[in-house]
């Protein structure tokens, strides 16, 4: 257990009757898997003050529900609230993580940058940043929930609501997008050398 | 047959597998998402063929400059961990009724 869960759950020793079966189970699979939550939260939004509104309100979802969870995969479980939360909320405004534009070429076009920014020192993760800002959503999506926040096929698919095929086929093709504009920005090595 | 066609054919010794294998798989084993006999295979066509080392090596370069990115953000997202951290505590102490 975290040290974050057990001081959650040390709080709880100041109730009278003790911590019910659902404060236990919340503390257990839901306190550790807070940060994850607001990353994921964060990649959603565009503001941060919605990022956090979105984890409270998913938070409180988890919280009502965790007595039905079956305690396997909690990550992916929480996972999908979020994602359903920030449905349930935005679609009508945005539909973030929807878009199924399928043709990764109308999308391909580079960044505007100007040419001082062109002519700036730039290292192999400013290449790298450009070329991932670049991709379509979808691509983009895939590459941040797997390359960037860590998360498994199989949580991020459970996020994006898609098969783990899915997830697989997008995060390889947005990969080899950004290698494939790396080498047209001629950051290319030979090999062995840095 | 002689190896050097063996070698145009991306093939690299018996058991092993060629180019076209490999870049479908590539990937997958650099996520570590593949049994171990074929990463084995994997492993021992990128350190023989050129072309697919350096695709194995741009790959793994790009995959580290992405999760640098996590690090770069932590600072960002650190404090409202902190208040949801707070929250959850809250809502354990205080459940909605």
């Amino acid at each position: 257990m975290t040290a974050d869960a057990e001081r959650v759950l040390a709080s709880m020793d100041v109730l009278e009757a003790g911590p019910t079966v659902q404060q236990v189970l919340f503390t257990k699979y839901v306190v550790p898997e807070i940060e994850v939550m607001t990353r994921v939260a964060r990649a959603m939004t565009t503001q941060k003050a919605d990022a956090e509104d979105l984890v409270q309100e998913a938070l409180i979802r988890a919280y009502n529900a965790i007595e039905k969870f079956d305690g396997r995969h909690p990550r992916a479980w929480l996972l999908t609230i979020v994602r359903n939360t920030e449905y349930n909320r935005h679609r009508k405004r945005r539909p973030f993580l929807l878009d199924d534009a399928d043709d990764i070429s109308k999308h391909d076009s580079p960044t505007a940058s100007t040419p001082e920014e062109q002519l700036v020192d730039r290292t192999l993760d400013d290449f790298v940043e450009t070329a991932y800002k670049a991709l379509p959503d979808k691509y983009r999506d895939a590459v941040r929930l797997v390359d960037i926040e860590g998360l498994s096929y199989a949580e991020a698919a459970a996020v994006l609501d898609t098969p783990v095929g899915t997830i697989m086929s997008r995060l390889h093709r947005g990969r080899k997008a950004i290698r494939n504009r790396l080498l047209s920005d001629g950051f290319a090595r030979n090999r062995g050398k840095s | 047959m002689p190896s050097v066609f063996n070698r145009a054919a991306g093939n690299h010794g018996p058991g092993s597998i060629g180019c076209t294998r490999t870049l479908l798989k590539l990937q997958s084993y650099l996520d570590g998402d593949l049994d171990e006999a074929t990463a084995r295979k994997i492993l021992r066509h990128i350190d023989a063929c050129e072309r697919c080392g350096l695709r194995a090596e741009a790959y793994t370069a790009v995959k580290a400059a992405l999760a640098r990115r996590r690090e770069a953000e932590a600072g960002e997202v650190g404090p409202m961990v902190g208040r949801l951290q707070a929250f959850a505590s809250d809502l354990v102490s205080n459940p909605p009724r």
